[in-house]
Formats: C-alpha cells, structure tokens, sequence
C-alpha cells in the first residue's frame, strides 16, 4: 500500500483514510509498511471500540466526510493522495467540536500506530528492571 | 478475591469473565498489543461530555490488576468517616478494615521498591518535590521482587498469579469468553444468570442457576448489567472519576525506560490534588504531543529524555452509566463542574512548576494549542491559552456507580454490599466506593471486598 491508502491492503474506515492523510503531514518520513500498520490499527481500535462510541464516530465520520469534501472542493475519496493529506490539515484547523474530536481521534491513533512500531527495540515480558 | 474466598469456604463457584486469560508475562506492558487484548474497547473507552474524558478498564481475567501499576494505599479515616456519614455505611473505620487490608498486603507482597531506589523517571519528580518542598512518597506496589542474572526484576501480582490460581485451586470453575448479560430475577432474589459465550466467531446463550451472585464487573460494567435485569435503583447515576491532565517533560539526560512506570507521588495538596508519572512508551509520548503536534511533533526524536506526567483531582462532577436498548456497551457520561474546571487549570499550573523545578528543559502541555514551556513565564502564557475543552483529559479510577450504604436514597447496595431489594445479589467492586477516593482505590477497594466477602459468609 502506498501512503494514500490505496491498494490491496487499504483501510476500510474514513477514519483510516483520515489517519493517513495526517501521516503525511504530521511524520513525512513514515514508510509505507509503517503507515500500512498504522492504517490496520485505525481500522481495528474502530472496530473494538464500544458499539455506543462506534456510532458516535460514524456519526462524526460523515461530519468530518462534509468538511473533508468541502475543503477539498470535491468528495474526499476521490481526491488525490496529496489533496486529501490537504484537506486534513485544513480540517485540523476546523474548530468545530465534532470534526476536532474526530481530528483528535485520527491524529492520535495514526500517531500510536507508527510509533509503536518506531519503538519495538523493547521486546519481553511485564517484569520490570530495576537500573 | 471473591471467587477465591467464597471457594476456599467451601462453596460452589463458577467466576465468568467477558475476556481471556492472558499468561502474565506474555504481553508487553503498555502496548498496543495489551490495549487489544487486555482492554476494555481496546483502550478506547470515553466519558462523553464538555470536555469529554477518555477512561481505560482492563477487560480480561484478572480485569484491572493485569494492566495497571498495582500502586497500594490504604484509605484515611477522614474519607472512610466521610463516606460514612454521607451514606450511612455501618461498620467502616480504620480500625474495622486494619485487618483486611493487612491481609491483603500479606498475600499480595505489598511492598517498596528494594533499597529505596526508584527509576529515573520518579527520581526527576522526587527532586522536584523536594526542590519546593512539596511532600511525596514512593508508593508501595503488590509487587514481587527477584534477582535474575544479577538484575532486580519486579513480578506484579495480579490476579491471574494470586487469587484466581487460588480460587481455581479451591475448586472454582473459571469460563472465559463469556458474557454474563443480565441476571434472571424472581421476585426478590436472583435464580440465575443469563450468559453469552464465545467461541471463536461462535456465539452461544445459556443460563446459570445460581443461589447467590456477586457482581464484579467494574464501575461501567456492573451497573449496566445490573440496569439490564431491571435494577435501577440508585445505580449508574453517581459515577465519580479522577480527571486528569498530563504533560510531556523533557530532561537533559535520559530518563524513559518504556517498562518502568513512576512509582512517585506527589501529594502535598491531600486527596483534592495528586501528581505522578504515567506510563511513557515512544507512541504514549506521542500521543500525549499530539494535541499541538505540529508544533510539538520534533520533539518525539528526544522521547527517551522525556517522561510523561500527570496532574489528578478529585471531581465534585459527576457522570452517568446507562445501558441503552439495542447496544451491547453502556453510555457513559461525566459533567465537569465549574470547580472541576478551576482545579484543573490550578492542577496544570502546579504540574508544570513542578516538572520545571524538578530540572525539566521543555514541557509540553497534552491541550490542543498549547506552546513549549520552558520557563515561569513560558507557564504564564501556556495557561493562559489553557481551556479544558481543548484538553486531553482522562482518567482510569472509576468508581460510585452502585454506592454502598443503609441509606437508600442513595445507595444501591447495603453497607456490605448486598443489592437493596435484592436478597441474594451482591456487588463487590468499585461501583461500591462511594466516590473516587483521591487515591489508587485499588486498596481501599481491596480491604473492603475482603470485608463484605467474610460479611456474607458469617454464619
């Protein structure tokens, strides 16, 4: 998959797309497997999120679709990789209360998903070492 | 420690978790890997409202103890005097639990870190708290420690290496992967306890008849169930929650070893006002910079200098828990009060005067807009542009959501938690304490659980 999301193993939510998109502003060096992790784990916190919070972020979703396609001057899944990573940072800046909760969703879980990755050079179990 | 106790009396029980069994050991702390398999939603569960407040639970034999510090205190007389008298619980003093929750620290090694050291993320907030002369502690944990190939290593106690064995042991029968939706009532006593297993993507009801059942499924979780078997009365409308704010503190030296959770605290304000460390791997820094990440976002190549940190209050807001027809999960809601608000700037406030004083070179406030600070002045304008509605509040002490006590205008369970109306039903949880108490409840909740359990079977 490369950054835009597009291709076999491409996120499923707007949420994902969306977590993409701010990818490519906010870690311009993530690779491609990162991102595509990142994606996947957009994808699947939606998934295991509790079904009440689940309806409020589709809820959000086609609040933040409407902004997304209006900054971007046309539907968002059809704007290019680089309009999209646009619209999103245009949309970070919307301080309605639904869009910027769902910006800060996007945002944060995009940001754990590449940095998780980042930092796998700790590997083991819960016990903790004392220095 | 219910299902242990009731077990080793002799009793025939059957302990039903929603979750799995996760080997100790076998996830790693704090990852994303234990939010999926070890949290409740994984890891993304909210209290709705302005601001809304993010709030973690562990879902998973063994619930919170698998997936938090296993920081230990021991409730105050003036909180137990205090839940007393507001809703008339019999028989809770300091005096009445200094048994149990001597037991409690017996069994689960309650201890200190060995020789007084502490992981340099507590080290920096000790020396702040010392620089202003602010008093702390190192808070003890249910923790083991042993050396392996010359290194000290801490083995937490949960549930799943202590009790539940135990209770396993003592004959208790443990389904995982199971549900329990709702209880079957018949006038005023429960008969049974209709459950939803799994397995795989195989879903499957069944009841279970039962001659007394305990509820302990957290402060969410028990009054949803309890509101879905048409118990109503006093439950899930008294949620009370520490609301927290936190900063990213940045050191000239290395101070983030990812395993290590500060075991420092800061208590100079009583209960009203706690400040510690919070867990700091490389995607927990980065979410907690992600509120103003285009301007905070460079700072992530420097995490192993930084550490995260936390302000708690305690909240006169409440919240609600109310299971809603057509979905599975409750909806939870908490109400920040003006006063709410007023600590939590306050709380901000001192939280960076204190990582300031403790040496650090930059801190970065978790609120959307906030700017790096790196001096007095610096805090001044971060709070100034502070709003909590632009702030990433969460927390993880629930509790209140079926307050014990004679009164029965107010409480749901009796002083030793016996559902009111309900002649064998219990609940045996943080739903019982009737407020957050200002400190990691878990050992208040503990000595307390141990309590109604010698309660119930007193003959």
């Amino acid at each position: 998959m490369d950054r835009s999301g597009r291709g076999a193993d491409s996120p499923r939510s707007l949420a994902a797309l969306v977590a993409v998109a701010h990818l490519a502003n906010d870690v311009p060096d993530a690779q491609t497997a990162e991102t595509a992790a990142a994606a996947r784990y957009v994808d699947d916190s939606i998934a295991a999120m509790p079904d009440v919070t689940r309806a409020g972020v589709r809820v959000a979703s086609a609040a933040a679709y409407l902004a997304l396609s209006v900054l971007g001057r046309s539907p968002y899944r059809r704007q290019s990789p680089e309009q999209r990573a646009r619209s999103a940072r245009a949309m970070a800046k919307v301080a309605m209360p639904v869009v910027s909760e769902f910006n800060r969703l996007t945002r944060g879980l995009a940001l754990v998903g590449v940095y998780e990755q980042r930092g796998h050079e700790q590997r083991g179990g819960d016990d903790e070492a004392l220095a | 420690m219910t299902a242990r106790m009731l077990a080793e009396a002799g009793l025939e029980v059957l302990v039903v978790e929603e979750g799995d069994w996760v080997e100790p050991g076998s996830v790693e702390p704090y990852s994303v890997e234990q939010m999926q398999r070890q949290y409740r939603g994984g890891g993304l569960t909210v209290a709705l409202g302005r601001p809304s407040i993010a709030y973690t639970e562990g879902r998973g034999a063994g619930g919170g103890s698998e997936v938090n510090s296993g920081l230990y205190h021991r409730p105050s007389a003036q909180l137990l005097a205090d839940w007393s008298r507001a809703y008339r619980i019999e028989g809770l003093t300091p005096s009445t639990l200094e048994r149990h929750s001597a037991f409690v620290e017996k069994e689960l090694s309650v201890t200190r870190q060995p020789d007084g050291r502490l992981p340099e993320s507590s080290e920096v907030l000790r020396r702040g708290a010392e620089a202003l002369g602010w008093s702390g502690l190192d808070v003890p944990r249910w923790v083991r420690y042993r050396e392996v190939e010359g290194v000290v290593v801490a083995e937490r106690q949960t549930m799943t290496r202590t009790y539940l064995p135990r209770a396993i042991a003592a004959g208790a029968e443990l389904w995982t992967s199971t549900r329990a939706s709702k209880l079957v009532l018949r006038g005023a006593r429960a008969t049974a306890v209709e459950l939803v297993r799994r397995s795989g993507p195989r879903e499957w009801r069944e009841q279970v008849s039962a001659s007394a059942v305990f509820v302990c499924a957290g402060a969410t979780q028990t009054p949803a169930l309890l509101q879905r078997s048409g118990l109503r009365r006093n439950v899930g409308a008294n949620l009370s929650v520490h609301p927290t704010v936190k900063v990213v503190a940045e050191f000239d030296h290395e101070v983030n070893r990812p395993k290590d959770l500060p075991t420092y605290q800061v208590k100079e304000f009583g209960s009203w006002l706690s400040f510690g460390g919070s867990a700091s791997r490389r995607a927990l820094i980065a979410l907690s910079l992600a509120d103003s990440w285009p301007a905070f976002g460079a700072a992530i190549d420097r995490w192993r200098c930084q550490s995260v940190y936390y302000a708690a209050i305690q909240s006169v807001g409440r919240g609600t828990v109310r299971a809603l027809p057509g979905f599975r999960d409750p909806l939870v809601t908490y109400r920040l009060t003006r006063a709410d608000r007023d600590r939590l700037r306050s709380a901000l406030a001192r939280l960076i005067h204190l990582m300031l004083a403790a040496g650090a070179v930059a801190v970065y406030p978790s609120y959307a807009g906030a700017g790096v600070v790196r001096s007095p002045r610096d805090a001044a304008e971060a709070l100034d542009g502070f709003s909590t509605s632009a702030a990433s509040l969460m927390t993880v002490h629930l509790t209140g959501t079926a307050p014990m006590g004679e009164d029965t205008g107010s409480a749901a369970v009796d002083s030793f938690g016996r559902l009111h109306g309900l002649d064998n039903g219990y609940v045996n949880d943080a739903s019982m304490l009737p407020w957050a108490p200002g400190i990691n409840p878990q050992g208040t909740l503990m000595a307390v659980a141990h309590r109604n359990v010698e309660a119930f079977l007193r003959p």
